[in-house]
C-alpha cells in the first residue's frame, strides 16, 4: 500500500526524480568504479609474476626494475653484461634463470628477446606455466612466438612474416625490414602482459642490430643481410634483466645481498613480491584520497537530493494533507518520504552497476593494451555490499530531515485555508 | 619422528649454506678478474631496522639488523665499564630471542642464534658506523598456522622506531613496515 503510494508519487514527479536519480547514479558509479579498479589492478599485478624468487637488472630502484622487466612499463636505466649473467647462472643456488632483452617493438607491442627457458620456467597466477595455443617454441634465430592478444589483434597466423621496429613507440620510422621474423608459435591467453608481447630469441635481437653499432641504421651498403648474420657471432653482449629461480627459498635474501654487492657490475636484485608490496604502500595514500573524494561527492549529491526534497515539500503539502485527512497516521508521511528516497537510491545503485559493467566491458581492451591492466567486468567485491549499505544508510539518515518536517507539518499547513 | 624430520632439514640447511658460500666466492672471484671494481656502501639509517624472515617447510630463518645507536646509543667501541655493560646487555637481550614471536599455534622454537656486532668485533680501523646483526634459525611444528609476527623492541632497542619487514612465507613474498608500538604484523600476501 505504502509502496504503491511511493511509486505513484515518484512517477507523478518523474522529471525531478529522474534528475535526482541520474546525479546519484553518477556518484555511486564513481565510488564503485574506483573501488573496483583498485581491487583489479592489485590482483592483476600480483598474478603477473609468480614463482620467480629474484629479478636482477642494472642498479636502479626496485620499482623501476619490476615495472620494466615484468610489466613492460617504462625503460631500463642501463643494460647488464651477458658475461656476468653467465657467472651468476653458475651460482650453486640458482635453479633456473630467464634472460630478458627489451628495447624493440612490433606495431606498439613490446618485443622480448629471451630463450627457451622463458617458456619452461616463467609462471603467472597460481604458479601456472605458459602454454602454447598453436605451434611451437622458437628454435631458429628469425622465429617469433606471439602473445595471444598480439596474434588476435593483428590477425597473425603461424608461418606469417613480421617486421620489428627499433624503439618502443607504436609508430616507428626505423624498421628492421631486412630481417623479418616468422611466427612459429602463439601462446594461450594468460591475462598478463605476456599476452601483449612478441618473443624472439636473444640471437634474433643481436642479429637485427648487427651493423647498428654507430647507434642508428647502418649506412647503405654496409648493412648485413639476414643470411650473412647467421654466420656471425650472435651471442649477446648485454641483456636488460634476468629472472632467477632458486633451489631453496631460504637462500633468497642471502643471494639477493650477494648480487647487490656484486663487484664487477652494479646490479639490483629484487624480490618481486616485496617490490609489489612497496608499490601498494606508495599507492595506498593515493587510493585513500580517491576514496575520500568519492565519498565526499556522494555526500554532496545526497545533500543536494535532500535540498530538492525540502523544496518539493512545499508543492506536496496538499498531497500530504490529503493523506492525513483520509486517515493516514503521521508516521505514514514519514515512512512514505523515506521509502521514496530508498527507491531512488536503489534505482541509482542498479543503474550505477549497469553503467559500470557496460563501461568496463567497453574499456577493457583499451586498459589492457595501453596500461597492461586486466580488469574483470564483475564489479562486485567483498566490501561492495558494505559500501552500498553505507550509501543507503546515509540516504535514509539525511532523508529523515525532510521526512520529519513533513511529518510535523502535514496536517496543520496543508489544509489551512490561505488567502 | 618429529626430531627426525628436523634432522634431515638441518642437513638441507647446511647444503644451501655451503651453496651460498660457494656462490659468494664465485661472485667475488669473478669480480677480481674484472678491471673496474666499485665499493658497496650498505644503507644505515638511524631509528630504523631491517628484518627478513623466510619460512620453508617447517624451517625458518629470521635476520634482524639495525645501527647499534638504536640500541645502546653509540656506535663506537665501548670506552668505559658502563658502555661495556650496555654492549653486553645488548648481546644478551638479542641472544635470549624473546623480542619476537609468531603466535602459539605455529609452535616455533629457536634452534640457533648468531648475534654479531661491530662493537664486539676486533677492529683495526675506526669505522663510521656500527651495526647489530641478529640471525636466528627456527623450527615450527605447525608452519601452516604461522600468520603473524609480533615484535617487542621497546625494552631492548628503544631507538628503533620503524622496522621494514620483508618475508617469504611458504613461497609467498611480501613486505610491510612495523612501527614502534604497533600490534602483530600479518605475514600474508598483499
Amino acid at each position: 500500500m505504502l509502496m504503491q503510494l511511493a511509486r505513484a508519487s515518484l512517477w507523478n514527479r518523474k522529471g525531478t526524480v529522474l534528475m535526482t536519480v541520474i546525479s546519484l547514479t553518477i556518484s555511486i558509479a564513481l565510488l564503485l568504479g574506483i573501488d573496483h579498479i583498485r581491487h583489479e589492478a592489485k590482483s592483476s599485478f600480483t598474478s603477473t609474476v609468480s614463482g620467480t624468487d629474484l629479478i636482477v637488472g642494472a642498479r636502479s630502484s626496485q620499482l623501476n626494475l619490476l615495472l620494466y622487466s615484468v610489466f613492460r612499463i617504462g625503460n631500463a636505466t642501463n643494460n647488464i653484461g651477458w658475461k656476468n649473467y653467465q657467472t651468476v647462472k653458475t651460482h650453486p643456488q640458482v635453479a633456473w634463470s630467464i634472460p630478458i632483452s627489451l628495447g624493440d617493438s612490433h606495431r606498439g607491442y613490446r618485443v622480448i628477446g629471451t630463450n627457451e627457458d622463458y617458456f619452461k620456467f616463467y609462471q603467472y597466477g597460481e604458479k601456472q606455466p605458459l602454454k602454447l595455443a598453436q605451434g611451437k617454441v622458437f628454435a631458429g634465430v628469425y622465429q617469433a612466438v606471439l602473445g595471444s592478444v598480439v596474434a588476435q589483434k593483428l590477425g597473425y597466423k603461424l608461418g606469417e612474416q613480421i617486421t620489428l621496429s627499433h624503439g618502443v613507440g607504436s609508430i616507428s620510422f626505423t624498421q628492421h625490414k631486412d630481417k623479418p621474423f616468422e611466427v612459429v608459435g602463439i601462446l594461450a591467453p594468460t591475462g598478463t602482459p605476456v599476452d601483449q608481447s612478441v618473443h624472439i630469441p636473444l640471437q634474433g635481437i643481436e642479429a637485427i642490430h648487427l651493423g647498428w653499432q654507430s647507434g642508428g641504421m647502418p649506412a647503405p651498403g654496409k648493412s648485413i643481410s639476414a643470411e650473412q648474420s647467421l654466420n656471425m657471432d650472435l651471442e649477446p653482449k648485454v641483456i636488460t634483466a634476468y629472472m632467477l629461480g632458486l633451489k631453496s627459498k631460504m637462500a633468497t635474501f642471502a643471494v639477493q645481498r650477494q648480487l647487490n654487492e656484486f663487484k664487477a657490475e652494479p646490479l639490483s636484485a629484487i624480490l618481486p613480491g616485496v617490490a609489489l608490496a612497496e608499490l601498494w604502500q606508495m599507492l595506498s595514500m593515493v587510493e585513500n584520497m580517491l576514496l575520500l573524494i568519492t565519498a565526499l561527492v556522494i555526500v554532496a549529491t545526497l545533500v543536494g537530493i535532500v535540498t530538492t526534497l525540502l523544496a518539493g515539500l512545499k508543492e506536496r503539502q496538499r498531497e500530504m494533507a490529503i493523506l492525513r485527512a483520509v486517515g493516514a497516521p503521521a508516521s505514514t508521511v514519514f515512512l512514505l518520504i523515506e521509502l521514496e528516497l530508498l527507491l531512488m537510491a536503489l534505482l541509482s545503485i542498479g543503474a550505477a552497476l549497469l553503467i559500470l559493467v557496460v563501461g568496463l566491458w567497453g574499456f577493457r581492451e583499451l586498459l589492457a593494451s595501453q596500461y597492461g591492466l586486466f580488469i574483470s567486468i564483475n564489479p562486485w567485491h567483498d566490501q561492495t555490499g558494505v559500501l552500498l549499505s553505507a550509501v543507503l544508510g546515509l540516504t535514509l539518515v539525511l532523508g529523515a530531515i525532510p521526512a520529519f518536517l513533513a511529518y510535523r507539518r502535514a496536517l496543520a499547513s496543508g489544509l489551512m485555508v490561505r488567502l | 619422528m618429529q626430531s627426525k624430520t628436523v634432522n634431515t632439514k638441518t642437513v638441507n640447511t647446511k647444503a644451501w649454506l655451503s651453496g651460498l658460500l660457494l656462490g659468494a666466492s664465485l661472485l667475488v672471484n669473478s669480480a677480481a678478474a674484472e678491471e673496474h671494481q666499485h665499493e658497496e656502501h650498505g644503507s644505515h639509517t638511524h631509528g630504523q631496522a631491517v628484518l627478513t624472515f623466510v619460512l620453508e617447510g617447517n624451517e625458518a630463518e629470521l635476520a634482524f639488523a639495525t645501527p647499534t645507536a638504536n640500541i645502546v646509543g653509540f656506535e663506537h667501541q665501548a670506552k668505559d665499564d658502563a658502555e661495556r655493560q650496555l654492549v653486553q646487555k645488548m648481546i644478551t637481550d638479542f641472544t635470549n630471542a624473546s623480542w619476537f614471536s609468531f603466535g602459539a599455534e605455529a609452535n616455533c622454537t629457536v634452534t640457533g642464534t648468531d648475534i654479531s656486532s661491530d662493537l664486539t668485533a676486533e677492529r683495526t680501523t675506526q669505522p663510521q658506523h656500527a651495526d647489530l646483526n641478529a640471525n636466528y634459525t627456527l623450527v615450527c611444528q605447525n608452519p601452516a598456522r604461522l600468520q603473524a609476527l609480533t615484535l617487542d623492541l621497546a625494552t631492548i632497542a628503544a631507538g628503533v622506531e620503524k622496522v621494514s619487514v620483508q618475508w617469504i612465507v611458504n613461497g609467498e613474498q611480501g613486505a610491510a613496515d612495523w612501527a614502534a608500538g604497533a600490534g602483530a604484523l600479518p605475514l600474508t600476501a598483499q
